[in-house]
């Protein structure tokens, strides 16, 4: 095992949201063994550990704030496939890359890979189909363990749900070192109460009381209902119960796809645009991404200095990306897509389109161009003002209030004189605001106007966080959204599976 | 003005590996445009725009090349013809230049636009065999294309560059694409490529004699593959706490 005192500047001690954390030590195990002594040891002296991952999260998750910092990036192979009544799944350590699980399933390119159910690995080699993990998070270079940790969603999760849909098993080490599998299907509550064992291990304990909103995109809290499937407990958890070794990942059919971004003259003709699609049976769509003009002013900039991304329309415009299947329906799907882009004021011309990978890849570039501006602007001013950190919203809401928190935002965000962008998720009702920050004045502004948006956005029925989870940065939300009695009851699961309360600290909860 | 781009269906290069015995696996690697081909049909788009230049996009290859060459008639090329026949297989690059001459004699062209090289190959032949077979003059390797009352290309040949004017018919080969970017497709130039022609013809047709083309009319035997070990030297390691010192050390070092 590695183990090191992190200087200030170590980016073991960051994630994407660029708040910067401190820890006495960064331990970097290589296998289960190490891991588990470190834990015990840590457990019984009651130091705190933080597990990182690939540090992409944007919620200071991974951020440790003193004692050890774990990360898991030995843990980083994929270790086999089986197969059971829902289809194929793959087994897989928490430090491997989404990028590295779809070219896997993709390619199929699974040497090496073990038999979890008899014959596995060869029926999936001589399967005609094509299969794929279909959660998209945008980042692909984060670590599935992160994305199980915060339940990450994205863009495709209009069609096929966030990450909690897909996993199958999970291997969670606990703060005392044990190791338990919990595999769905297997333990529920009953009503809100567990009284379980598992591998020796026992757990009893009552799940919150409060009623987590599942009716919108939601990564706020513990996810708990009555008679609940404990293994969706874990799920967006945060690494508050334990550590995931392991986790089993099903996969899904392959279908080709033809991607196209429509260039329409404005905003509310854009979001119009995408109230048509969202339940059409023609067209539908697989998602439906917005961009809104200052999105796209923001690309057009980036083209600058990076003549690799797609430069919109030099005319004025805003954007909404959406996926179909290319298949035989084709025709029918665009001739009815060109209606509904002309019925909005848009020509079906201002646009493009692409099915092969390459055409496809640079199309997702041009998507991902924009929080990857904020991203690097944001380290950018980092060196003149470490104290500064990214800002961007992450609310969803019913349909039936998305137009009215719309333009909350752009109340909002006006009157506190604050420059920002909209895009994302439109077809979840679930865009990310980013806000501009250009001084430490500016982050005093943004920080209220969040306060004040989620609040609303809570207000509404939704979420103040929809994807990107609570870590450090928005615990605030949980007292907001469940009280006093919801935190305590958030603490009184973490004390069923940590009694010492070690395991990432500061995580949803104080 | 009537310009021939010559496009290739290739296995994505960021996706296919080499296998422990030198061979790339292609198996379930999604096909693409190569990309050299590619920059080849934006610099003959760019001719369609700004001078109204005819498009053709050609390739020999399996059946399936015609999704690629489809993709070109929705990037903007007039028409688009397929050489396909199993009689064409295992080809080297000068059956395949032999094979793509006998069809393209008997069309009507000013420029035959390639890309330097294909990603699968990455022979660099094809184009200057294609030239010696038809007779053309070619310009290699041309990094930029300007139009004025002539067209003038710029070629890079190692570390020079020269300006020419191009006379025709010619082949060209382009190592980079057009500074102004040509936008993908849009909606409606998937729609309305279906209308466009795009021909497929056999051996037969093509009427290239039986001992010129495929495995048959190759000159390349493939003995083996083997992995290159460049022989270096080991790293070592200098103590920079002395700074000009490591410093002399390096500089030794690089002057041998």
């Amino acid at each position: 095992m590695i183990e090191f005192v992190p200087d200030v500047n170590s980016p073991y001690l960051i994630d994407e949201c660029k708040i910067r954390g401190n820890a006495d030590l960064v331990a970097i195990p290589e296998n289960e063994s190490e891991l588990s002594s470190l834990l015990k040891d840590a457990d019984s002296k009651g130091t705190s550990v933080t597990i990182s991952g690939l540090r992409t999260g944007l919620c200071g998750g991974s951020v440790p704030f003193g004692g050890i910092l774990v990360s898991m990036e030995r843990f980083s192979s994929m270790i086999g496939l089986g197969k059971d009544s829902k289809g194929y799944f793959l087994r897989t350590e928490p430090c491997v890359t989404i990028d590295k699980i779809v070219r896997t399933t993709q390619l199929k390119r699974i040497d090496g890979l073990i038999d979890i159910t008899p014959n596995a690995c060869s029926d999936f080699l001589s399967d005609k189909r094509k299969y794929f993990y279909p959660v998209d998070p945008t980042e692909m270079n984060g670590s599935i363990g992160g994305n199980i940790s915060a339940n990450a969603s994205g863009a495709r999760t209009f069609r096929y749900g966030p990450t909690r849909n897909w996993v199958r098993s999970i291997r969670l080490m606990l703060a005392n070192g044990t190791v338990i599998r919990i595999t769905r299907g297997e333990h529920f509550a009953k009503g809100r109460h567990f009284n379980i064992t598992i591998d020796d291990t026992h757990l009893e304990f009552d799940i919150p009381d409060y009623e987590f909103n599942r009716s919108v995109k939601n990564a706020a809290g513990l996810y708990c209902h009555e008679d609940m499937d404990l293994i969706d407990l874990v799920i967006g958890s945060e690494g508050i119960l334990g550590t995931i070794i392991e986790a089993d990942l099903y996969l899904t059919e392959w279908h080709p796809l033809i991607s196209n971004i429509i260039f329409m003259p404005d905003d509310a003709s854009a979001l119009s645009l995408i109230d048509s699609l969202r339940y059409d049976n023609i067209v539908e769509p697989e998602f439906i991404e917005y961009f809104d003009t200052g999105s796209i002013d923001l690309i057009r900039r980036t083209c600058i200095t990076d003549p690799t991304i797609l430069r919109p329309p030099k005319k004025r415009c805003t954007a909404v990306f959406m996926d179909m299947s290319l298949d035989n329906d084709v025709d029918n799907r665009f001739q009815r897509l060109f209606e509904l882009v002309r019925a909005n004021g848009g020509d079906p011309s201002d646009s493009w389109t692409g099915y092969d990978q390459n055409d496809r890849k640079r199309m997702f570039a041009f998507r991902h161009c924009v929080p990857k501006s904020i991203f690097d602007y944001v380290a950018s001013l980092k060196d003149g003002i470490p104290k500064i950190n990214k800002m961007g919203t992450d609310m969803s809401v019913p349909e039936k209030h998305n137009r009215e928190m719309m333009s909350y935002y752009d109340m909002v965000l006006k009157e506190a004189g604050l420059e920002y962008v909209i895009f994302g998720h439109m077809g979840n009702c679930h865009p990310h605001v980013e806000i501009i920050l250009k001084d430490m004045d500016d982050l005093d502004k943004a920080r209220s106007a969040y306060a004040i948006l989620a609040e609303h956005a809570f207000e509404l029925g939704g979420s103040p966080s929809a994807e990107h989870g609570i870590g450090k940065l928005k615990r605030d939300y949980i007292g907001m959204m469940y009280g006093t009695d919801g935190i305590e009851g958030i603490r009184g699961v973490k004390k069923a599976f940590d009694p010492n309360l070690i395991m990432n600290r500061g995580n949803m909860i104080d | 003005m009537r310009v021939i781009v010559l496009v290739k269906q290739v296995p994505d290069p960021n996706l296919v590996t080499i296998s422990e015995n030198g061979h790339l696996q292609r198996e379930n690697v999604p096909s693409m445009t190569d990309p050299f081909g590619m920059m080849a049909l934006q610099h003959a788009l760019r001719l369609k725009r700004e001078l109204g230049a005819h498009v053709t996009a050609v390739s020999m290859g399996p059946m399936h090349a015609e999704e690629m060459l489809r993709r070109c008639l929705e990037y903007g090329a007039d028409e688009a013809v397929l050489l396909s026949d199993k009689a064409f297989a295992g080809a080297d690059t000068l059956a395949t230049a032999r094979t793509l001459g006998c069809y393209l004699r008997s069309r009507k062209f000013d420029y035959i636009f390639c890309g330097m090289q294909a990603t699968d190959g990455d022979t660099a032949q094809l184009p200057p065999e294609l030239s010696a077979v038809m007779g053309l003059q070619i310009y290699s390797y041309v990094s930029k294309m300007e139009l004025s009352n002539t067209i003038r290309m710029t070629q890079i040949y190692e570390d020079k560059s020269y300006v020419v004017e191009t006379c025709t018919p010619a082949v060209v080969t382009f190592l980079r694409p057009p500074e102004e970017q040509i936008p993908l497709p849009s909606m409606t130039d998937f729609i309305e490529a279906r209308k466009k022609e795009l021909t497929v013809l056999n051996a037969w047709m093509v009427g290239v004699p039986p001992g010129s083309m495929g495995l048959k009319g190759s000159r390349t035997r493939v003995d083996r593959i083997t992995t290159v070990v460049k022989d270096r030297k080991a790293t070592e390691f200098i103590d920079g706490s002395d700074s000009k010192n490591a410093a002399s050390i390096i500089m030794s070092e690089v002057k041998g």
